[in-house]
């Protein structure tokens, strides 16, 4: 039953990730890595902004640009962050135009700021030209944005994701959460002892 | 009467730790380490040191309250343990940190429920050396 259950979450994580054809950048790595990385983040919770900075952006490229773990981004925008959920909008349609690492960089980099002024939009601005600023805007409205997002948060849900930031580290079939702010060198030696040489 | 009690305690406290130890020593070191990373108390040698030993720690003081041996002693090692897990878990949890309990595994977030129970086996832990002192201070003996 709980094989079945995990099954079922697992054929969920595939669909849902950003497939390869759209360029996205919210997934790294191979499909058929061996470890799978799934993250849940908000761009407004603090200890997102220090996984990212400290952990994530290293992961990347250490282990995920170099085919050895796949790292796939999920929004998880909590409840009580009044911006959260309109930042991973623009950061779901700057992946459209193949800005997302730009665009989540900066979102976590100014945090602070726009979360006190709720000017998100600027800090965005502020790493696109001006004709990719206006695409923004009209992908920002597609639906498919906001239904993506949504079926982020349920998966989290399923996948028993209670707050931000949650790691899912699935390696031989197995799914291990790691919750909160871990450091780049105790994960990466972790991470080494799953994937082997 | 005291003597129940303190049989009961050592039995219960003892069987916590060797459940703590057998459910860190079933998985990979890392992924303990991991959660003792994630309170963000300690550098990273250290949180490789307290992952390697402490399950170990966990095993043996557990294993020595169910035989029942040296208990006072052993009593005020697990209630100075248990004392230090609760600060830390007071601290980071006050501090806002969702993060993992670490306490029997990966998977059981820190929360309310987490300190409750850790307070009580804190509890425990000092009636069991109050009780070991005044046994032995009435020159009752402990029970075997």
């Amino acid at each position: 039953m709980q094989l079945f259950a995990f099954a079922l979450v697992l054929a969920a994580l595939i669909v849902s990730a950003p497939s390869a054809q759209t360029k996205s950048t919210r997934a790294t790595g191979p499909v058929t890595a061996a470890v799978r990385i799934d993250v849940f983040s908000d761009f407004q919770c603090p200890a997102c902004k220090s996984l990212h900075e400290q952990t994530i952006k290293r992961v990347k490229e250490e282990f995920a640009m170099k085919g050895k773990v796949r790292l796939v981004h999920h929004d998880f925008p909590l409840p009580q962050h009044k911006h959260a959920r309109h930042a991973a909008i623009l950061a779901a349609a700057a992946d459209r135009l193949g800005k997302y690492d730009e665009v989540a960089d900066a979102l976590f980099r100014q945090q602070e700021s726009w979360i006190q002024s709720g000017n998100v939009d600027a800090v965005v601005d502020s790493v696109l030209t001006p004709e990719e600023r206006k695409k923004l805007r009209e992908i920002a409205k597609d639906p498919a944005i906001v239904a993506g997002i949504e079926r982020d948060v349920q998966l989290g849900q399923r996948m028993k994701v209670s707050q931000t930031p949650t790691m899912i580290v699935t390696h031989d079939g197995k799914p291990n959460p790691v919750v909160g702010v871990v450091g780049y060198g105790v994960f990466s030696k972790y991470l080494n002892s799953i994937v082997g040489p | 009467m005291s003597r129940r009690i303190t049989l009961a305690l050592r039995l219960l406290l003892g069987a916590v730790f060797v459940y703590a130890a057998y459910t860190k020593l079933r998985q990979s070191w890392l992924l303990f380490a991991l959660s003792i990373d994630s309170y963000q108390l300690l550098p990273e040698w250290a949180v490789f040191a307290v992952a390697r030993t402490l399950p170990a720690l966990e095993l043996a003081l557990g294993v020595l309250l169910v035989a029942g041996v040296w208990l006072r002693h052993l009593a005020i090692l697990a209630a100075a343990i248990l004392a230090l897990f609760f600060s830390v878990m007071i601290v980071s949890y006050f501090r806002g940190a969702g993060i993992d309990c670490g306490c029997f595994g990966v998977g059981e977030p820190l929360s309310a429920k987490t300190l409750a129970r850790d307070g009580a086996l804190l509890m425990a832990a000092l009636a069991l050396v109050a009780l070991t002192k005044r046994l032995r201070a009435s020159g009752l003996g402990l029970p075997a």
